[in-house]
C-alpha cells in the first residue's frame, strides 16, 4: 500500500527544470484558458487554467522551442535554453487571426477531454451564448435551455430543468458566488447579459466535489476582465431595453462595468398598456494584479425588478432582486501550488406589498461565504486538489397577511464543508477522478439541528482510442435550501427561498452517469450520456398551506427519480458552428400516496442552434427547438362554490373545479424556429452591429396552457398559446 | 494516425445512422396523451347559520362533468333538509323554495342562538350528508361609536368583546356608497382590535361614510375562507356547514388627501 502510494505521488517527488507563465490575449490583456503550451518535438506539455496559468516539469537539460496555440489566434514560438533545477517563467500575449482552413491546432475542447474526465459538461463561450436567435435580447439561459438534458417549460421562462431536477436544484455561481434568483420577470429573462460574460461551464450531473449545496447541476459563470489596454465600451438598443458596457485598464489592472435597464412600462404605453414593471442590471468588476503570483478580482453585481401599478385596495408592489459582492484572491505559493480563496456576499430580497398593507411579506435569504480552494500540480496530467467553505446564511420571513396573521420566522444557518479531489491518469488510457466533500449543516430553530453528510464522488474515463472515450461518474449530493414552487407554475420563479429549518430535513440525491465521447475532427464531437438520479428526499410546494400554520404546512417531503439519454453532436468553429442535440428523459416523484410526472418531465426534446458566416460581415442564425408534450392535470368535474357575502349577506357562487388525477395529461408537441440575420458595419471607426431577429418563422400555435371559459355554458376549453411569429431587432455600437 | 481517425468516423458514422433511427422512432412514438378521465357526480351542500338572520338557508346541489350542459337549474330539487339543535332537540324542516336547490326555514323569528350546537342532515336519492356546527356568541363595539366621526390622519384602535366560540373575526370595512361588487379582501385576526392606521389607504381612500362589519366565525365558517379551496367541512360529502355572528358600527371617515368621491 505504502509502495502504491509513493508511486502516485513520486512525480511530485522527482524535481528538475520547470517553465511557468501566464497567458493572455494580446487586445484586451485578459486570460486565456486551455492555451496549448507545449515544448516542440517533446512530450512535454500542458494547457493553461481559468488565469491563464500554466507549468511545465519535469523538463530536462537542453534547448527548446516553447509553442502557444490556441485556435483563432497566430502561434507564438519562443526558443529557450533549460538549465537543470531552475524554474523559467515565461508570459505571453497572443494575438487574435483568423481561422485559415485545414489548419492543425488543437482546440481548447479537445484539451479538456484528453486530460479531464468532465462527464456532463459543457462549456459555451461567449459566441455561443449570443448565437441562437432570441426574444428581445441575448440571454444566456436561453441558450443553456437548448442544451441537452435540459427542460425549456414554455417561451416566458428561463428556468433551467436539468434531468429530471426542479428548477431550485442548480447552483449557480457568478464568479463564485452563488445567485438565488437568477431571472427577470418571473424567469421571462435572466439576470445575465451575455456581453458581460467571459464563459460559462454548465455541469449537469456527477459533478466534482469542488461543488455542493445543490442536487443537479452547477452554472460557473465568469465574467470579463476588461480591456487592459484601452478604453472600451459598447452600447446595444433594442425595442425593449438599453444596455451599456464599459472597460478598460487600471493601475496594475482592469475594470468592466455594465448596466442594463428595460423600458418595457415606457414603450408598452405607446400602444396603451399599462404594465408598470422595469428591470435593471448593474454589474461591475475590478482586477488587479499585485504581483506576478497574486491577483485580486473585486465583482459586484445588483439587480432590481420593481413591479407597481393601482391604488389604495387595488395596489400591487413587489419587488425583488439580488445583491452580491465577490472577493477572489488567487495567489501561487510555488509554481506547483495554486490557491483561489472567495470571499463572497450574496442577498436576495423579495418585497410584496399589495392591497396597500393588506398583504406585506419581506422576506430574505443571504450568505456569507468564504472558501479556500487549492491545486497542486503533482504532474503534467496529475493534480490534487482540496479546499474548505463555510457560510452563514441568514434567513427572514417577515410577512403580515390580512391584518392578523403576522409571523417573523428566522434563522442563523452555519455551513461548512471540507472537500478534496484528485486527478490522476493511473495509464495512459485512463483517468480517475476520485473526490470526497463533507458538508455539516446546522441551525438552532427552537433546537439544535445538524446534520453532517459525506458526499462521495468519483469520475473515470477510459480512452478507447485517441478520439474516443467512455466516462462514469458517481456521486452523492446534498441540499440545504429549497424554493417554494407552486405546483401550476407556466412562468416558474424562484422567489420564496428556504433554507432547511425546523423539521425540514436537507434534500439527498444521488447520481450515476455513463458517458461515451467521440472526436470526428478537431471541432466535432458526439457526446453521448445515460443517467440515472435517485432523489432520497425532495420538497414541494404544499397545496394545502395554512397561513395560520405556514411554518409546518409550507412543503410536502417526498422521493423522486429520472432517468435518461442526452445526445450533443456539436461543432465549434468554421464557417457553419452550432450544435445538435437530443435528450430522451423520464421524471417521477412521489409525495405521500401519489406518484406522478413532475410539470418538467418531457420526454423528447430536439435543439438545432447553427451560425453561418456570410460574405460581407452577414451572419445567419438558427435556432429550432421541438419538444413533445409536458404533463398537465385535467379539469374533469365542476361545482358551484357557494358563499355568504359578507356585505350583504346574499347567497353568490364561483364556478370551482374539481381536477382529475394529478399530471395525467400531457399537452401537444412543441416546436418553434426562429431565425436571425446580422451585419456588422465599421463607419468612421465605430462598429455597428444591426441584428434582425424572427422569433417561431411559421407561426406554430404553441400551447401555454387550457382554460375553461365560464362565461359560457357548458364552458369550452380554450387554449392560450405562447409566442406566435415576432420580428424584433437591435442595434449594437461599439466605441 | 490519420488513417486511425478516419477509420474511426466511419465506424461512428454507422453508429450514427443506428442513432438516428432511434430517434426517428421514438418520434413517431410521440402522441398526445390526453385520458378523459370519468367523474362520478357527488352531492355538494352549503349553509352559514347566522342569528343575525330572519331566514336560514340551506343550498343543495351537485358536482358537474366538466363538459355537462346544466340546463336552467341552480340546485337539486326533492331533497331532504334537516336541522337541530343539541340542547332542545327540536327539528326544523327546511322547505324547498321557488329557486331549485334552495331550501329555507318556515319560521317567522331569528331561531338561532349563539353558542348553541346545531346539526345538519341532508338527504338526496341514496346520498347522505350530516355536519354539526356551534354558532359563536353576539360581539359589539367598543369603538369607535355608531355614527363616530375620524380622520384618516390619527384613527382608533378599533376595539371589540370577545365573541365565545370565535375561531376568528373578519374584519370588513365597506363604503357606504358602493355596490357589492368586486371582491373585498377582509382582515383577519384572532384579537379583539385592529389598527387601521396601518390599512388606510386599502379601505378609507375618500371621505364619506363607512360601515364596518366584524364577523365571528366558528371554526367550519373560518377554514371554508381562509383553507386551501378544498370543499370538506361537511362530514361525509362535499360542501360547507358552518356559523357566524356580525356586529356593525357607521363612521364617518375625513380623508384630507382625498376628498368625497
Amino acid at each position: 500500500m505504502m509502495k502504491r502510494i509513493f508511486i502516485l505521488f513520486l512525480p511530485a517527488i522527482v524535481f528538475s527544470a520547470i517553465i511557468k507563465g501566464f497567458v493572455k490575449d494580446q487586445a484586451t490583456g485578459e486570460p486565456m484558458e486551455l492555451v496549448n503550451v507545449y515544448l516542440e518535438n517533446t512530450p512535454f506539455g500542458a494547457a493553461t487554467n481559468r488565469e491563464g496559468y500554466y507549468l511545465i516539469d519535469r523538463i530536462p537539460e537542453g534547448n527548446y522551442t516553447v509553442i502557444f496555440s490556441f485556435l483563432g489566434y497566430k502561434t507564438e514560438r519562443k526558443n529557450i535554453s533549460v538549465k537543470k533545477d531552475t524554474v523559467i517563467t515565461l508570459n505571453t500575449q497572443l494575438v487574435q487571426a483568423p481561422i485559415e482552413l485545414g489548419e492543425v491546432k488543437v482546440s481548447a475542447r479537445r484539451t479538456e477531454f484528453q486530460k479531464e474526465v468532465k462527464m456532463s459538461s459543457i462549456r459555451l463561450t461567449n459566441l455561443d451564448i449570443k448565437n441562437p436567435p432570441t426574444v428581445i435580447q441575448e440571454d444566456l439561459f436561453r441558450s443553456l435551455q437548448a442544451l441537452p438534458g435540459i427542460v425549456a417549460t414554455s417561451d416566458f421562462s428561463t428556468a433551467l430543468y436539468v434531468r429530471g431536477g426542479n428548477a431550485d436544484q442548480n447552483l449557480v455561481l457568478l464568479d463564485g458566488a452563488g445567485i438565488y434568483n437568477p431571472g427577470h420577470l418571473a424567469g421571462v429573462f435572466s439576470v445575465f447579459d451575455p456581453d458581460a460574460v467571459k464563459s460559462v461551464e454548465l455541469l449537469a450531473g456527477g459533478f466534482p466535489a469542488e461543488f455542493g449545496g445543490r442536487l443537479s447541476s452547477v452554472l460557473d459563470i465568469t465574467t470579463r476582465e476588461g480591456n487592459k489596454n484601452r478604453l472600451d465600451g459598447s452600447m446595444a438598443i433594442s425595442m425593449l431595453a438599453t444596455k451599456v458596457l464599459v472597460e478598460g485598464p487600471l493601475p496594475k489592472g482592469s475594470f468592466l462595468t455594465f448596466f442594463r435597464r428595460t423600458y418595457f412600462d415606457k414603450m408598452l404605453k405607446l400602444f396603451k398598456v399599462d404594465f408598470p414593471y422595469y428591470f435593471y442590471d448593474f454589474n461591475a468588476k475590478a482586477i488587479f494584479e499585485l504581483s506576478q503570483s497574486t491577483k485580486l478580482s473585486l465583482t459586484g453585481f445588483v439587480n432590481t425588478d420593481n413591479l407597481d401599478f393601482g391604488t389604495g385596495a387595488e395596489r400591487v408592489n413587489l419587488i425583488w432582486g439580488n445583491r452580491m459582492a465577490s472577493l477572489l484572491i488567487n495567489h501561487i505559493f510555488n509554481p506547483k501550488l495554486l490557491t483561489k480563496t472567495y470571499l463572497t456576499f450574496n442577498h436576495y430580497l423579495y418585497n410584496m406589498n399589495i392591497a396597500s398593507n393588506i398583504i406585506r411579506v419581506k422576506d430574505w435569504v443571504q450568505e456569507f461565504n468564504l472558501k479556500s480552494d487549492f491545486t497542486y500540480l503533482l504532474s503534467k496530467d496529475n493534480e490534487l486538489g482540496f479546499g474548505l467553505e463555510g457560510h452563514i446564511n441568514g434567513f427572514r420571513y417577515n410577512d403580515s397577511l390580512f391584518g392578523g396573521f403576522n409571523y417573523d420566522i428566522y434563522g442563523t444557518p452555519y455551513y461548512l464543508a471540507l472537500y478534496c479531489q484528485a486527478r490522476y491518469r493511473l495509464f495512459q488510457k485512463l483517468i480517475i477522478e476520485p473526490g470526497l466533500r463533507v458538508e455539516d449543516y446546522f441551525l438552532h430553530y427552537k433546537q439544535w439541528h445538524n446534520y453532517l453528510l459525506p458526499g462521495p464522488r468519483l469520475g473515470i474515463k477510459y480512452f478507447i482510442g485517441e478520439n474516443t472515450a467512455t466516462k462514469l461518474a458517481i456521486g452523492k449530493y446534498y441540499q440545504f435550501v429549497s424554493a417554494l414552487i407552486p405546483d401550476f407554475n407556466p412562468v416558474p420563479s424562484l422567489f420564496f427561498w428556504v433554507p432547511v429549518f425546523g423539521d425540514y430535513k436537507p434534500l439527498d440525491a444521488n447520481h450515476y452517469i455513463f458517458g461515451f465521447e467521440h472526436w470526428f475532427t478537431d471541432d466535432i464531437t458526439l457526446n453521448l450520456e445515460t443517467y440515472y438520479k435517485h432523489y432520497y428526499r425532495i420538497y414541494t410546494m404544499s397545496d394545502t398551506i395554512e397561513v395560520q400554520r405556514i411554518e409546518e404546512t409550507m412543503f410536502k417531503q417526498g422521493t423522486g427519480n429520472s432517468f435518461g439519454v442526452d445526445v450533443l453532436l456539436k461543432k465549434d468553429f468554421g464557417k457553419i458552428s452550432g450544435w445538435l442535440s437530443y435528450s430522451l428523459g423520464f421524471a417521477q416523484t412521489t409525495f405521500g400516496n401519489m406518484t406522478y410526472s413532475p410539470n418538467y418531465d418531457r420526454r423528447h426534446i430536439l435543439n438545432i442552434v447553427g451560425r453561418l458566416t456570410l460574405p460581407k460581415g452577414f451572419y445567419l442564425s438558427l435556432r429550432f427547438e421541438y419538444g413533445s408534450g409536458l404533463p398537465y392535470t385535467e379539469v374533469i368535474a365542476r361545482l358551484r362554490r357557494w358563499d355568504l357575502s359578507f356585505r350583504s349577506e346574499r347567497h353568490r357562487f364561483d364556478w370551482q373545479e374539481i381536477m382529475g388525477d394529478k399530471n395525467r395529461a400531457r399537452y401537444p408537441n412543441y416546436q418553434r424556429l426562429d431565425l436571425g440575420i446580422e451585419r456588422n458595419f465599421r463607419i468612421k471607426g465605430v462598429n455597428l452591429q444591426v441584428q434582425f431577429q424572427v422569433i417561431n418563422v411559421y407561426n406554430y400555435k404553441n400551447l401555454f396552457f387550457y382554460y375553461y371559459d365560464y362565461d359560457y355554458e357548458p364552458p369550452p376549453r380554450k387554449e392560450f398559446y405562447m409566442l406566435p411569429i415576432l420580428p424584433t431587432l437591435e442595434m449594437k455600437i461599439d466605441f | 494516425m490519420i488513417s486511425e481517425t478516419i477509420l474511426d468516423s466511419n465506424k461512428l458514422r454507422f453508429m450514427d445512422l443506428k442513432i438516428l433511427l432511434v430517434l426517428l422512432f421514438l418520434f413517431i412514438s410521440c402522441h398526445n396523451s390526453n385520458p378523459n378521465q370519468k367523474h362520478q357526480s357527488q352531492l355538494v351542500v352549503f349553509c352559514v347559520l347566522s342569528p343575525n338572520l330572519l331566514t336560514q338557508t340551506v343550498i343543495v346541489d351537485k358536482t358537474y362533468g366538466i363538459g355537462d350542459t346544466i340546463t336552467d337549474t341552480t340546485g337539486l330539487s326533492g331533497a331532504t333538509v334537516l336541522i337541530w339543535d343539541n340542547t332542545l332537540f327540536d327539528t326544523v324542516r327546511f322547505i324547498e323554495s321557488d329557486t331549485p336547490g334552495f331550501y329555507h326555514d318556515n319560521i317567522d323569528t331569528k331561531w338561532v342562538k349563539p353558542l348553541a350546537t346545531y346539526h345538519l342532515l341532508v338527504v338526496y336519492d341514496k346520498d347522505t350528508v350530516r355536519a354539526t356546527t356551534t354558532v359563536p356568541d353576539t360581539f359589539h363595539f367598543l369603538r369607535p361609536v355608531d355614527g363616530e366621526t375620524l380622520y384618516t390622519n390619527s384613527l382608533p384602535i378599533f376595539l371589540w368583546t370577545k365573541s365565545t366560540g370565535s375561531k376568528s373575526y373578519f374584519f370588513c370595512p365597506f363604503k357606504a356608497s358602493r355596490l357589492d361588487t368586486g371582491f373585498i379582501l377582509p382582515l383577519i385576526t384572532s384579537d379583539t382590535f385592529l389598527d387601521m392606521n396601518l390599512y388606510k389607504e386599502a379601505y378609507f381612500d375618500s371621505t364619506g361614510f363607512y360601515q364596518i362589519k366584524n364577523f365571528a366565525l366558528d371554526e367550519n365558517r373560518y377554514r371554508y375562507e381562509v383553507g386551501p379551496p378544498k370543499i370538506d367541512t361537511l362530514g361525509d360529502g362535499i360542501g360547507h356547514f358552518g356559523s357566524q355572528t356580525f356586529t356593525m358600527v357607521r363612521v364617518y371617515i375625513i380623508n384630507r388627501h382625498h376628498p368625497i368621491n
